[in-house]
């Protein structure tokens, strides 16, 4: 699926790949130590830079506030 | 406050379902959705469990009334939380949107729980939708058409999300098991698609008309 900004676009190809295989072969599997973190760094880099540049930080940052979901029982209210 | 919500059974396991609904995008039913991306992603050290924020990014095709009546942009965004817990079998995202909001407040849950948590790979997943719209000014013509308008775009994209999804687990299990076991699954899914039929090419005809709201 396409990025926000066609720039980000393989570096999101790239994360998303790393992504998917971990989640299928190692999340699933009971390893849930974290990986694909360096190709992370420079993805959300290359999208926070369009999503300013599109003033969706402003946004964001509100809807962070307003409803934090931090926890799976942060949503209870919601089923 | 309009309000709305269905029910599904996919004959697939919990891990299919959710491997498949991280890679949903694209796929041929979803061309209203334009963008996705991760904003922050996360596993707890405590609980396990996995944390994701999207942004989505969804072409709206509102009705002409409603444009004439309200700035309704072309693209509107929405944030997703979810929470994956790979222990107790359970997926639930919360997308609100993140445009429009001094007109409407769009709240679509999404869950995906084994249907069978003591066999998780045999009892398929249950999928549950819902969808809350709130309108300011809940009185006025404008806002009921608004509330209108989001409950059945939403109604026909749960369709087309649906559809989507099982396009993309057949994918994952061609992937997986190579094409022959692939073509026999999608047999089986022929079935469940010839059951929607009409259902779906209702919902396509109102999709159409009246464009998308929800994802």
């Amino acid at each position: 699926m396409t990025s926000i900004s066609p720039e980000c676009n393989e570096l999101k190809k790239q994360y998303d790949d790393c992504f998917n295989k971990w989640y299928a072969n190692k999340f699933l599997q009971g390893d849930t130590s974290p990986a694909c973190e360096q190709i992370f760094t420079l993805y959300r880099a290359c999208i926070w830079k369009a999503i300013k540049e599109k003033n969706l930080d402003q946004l964001i940052s509100d809807a962070r506030k307003e409803k934090p979901f931090n926890a799976a029982n942060d949503t209870s209210s919601n089923t | 406050m309009k309000f709305t919500e269905n029910q599904y059974l996919f004959a697939h396991p919990f891990g299919t379902i959710t491997e498949a609904n991280w890679r949903k995008y694209p796929n041929e039913y979803s061309s209203h959705v334009l963008s996705v991306d991760i904003l922050s992603r996360e596993v707890c050290p405590t609980t396990g469990v996995l944390r994701s924020e999207r942004l989505v990014s969804v072409k709206q095709s509102a009705p002409a009334l409603l444009r004439r009546l309200l700035p309704i942009p072309e693209v509107t965004y929405f944030r997703e939380v979810s929470f994956l817990d790979p222990k107790r079998k359970s997926y639930k995202a919360i997308s609100n949107n993140l445009s429009m909001r001094s007109i409407v407040d769009v709240e679509e849950t999404c869950e995906f729980n084994a249907a069978d948590p003591q066999s998780p790979d045999s009892g398929g997943t249950v999928f549950k939708q819902r969808a809350e719209v709130n309108a300011l000014g809940a009185l006025s013509y404008a806002a009921r058409l608004v509330e209108e308008t989001a409950v059945s775009s939403f109604k026909a994209n749960s369709w087309k999300g649906r559809q989507g999804l099982e396009t993309v687990v057949d994918k994952i299990l061609m992937e997986a098991e190579g094409l022959e076991a692939g073509f026999k699954e999608l047999e089986a899914e022929f079935k469940n698609l010839e059951a929607d039929f009409k259902e779906g090419i209702e919902a396509g005809i109102e999709g159409m008309r009246r464009g998308s709201v929800g994802l």
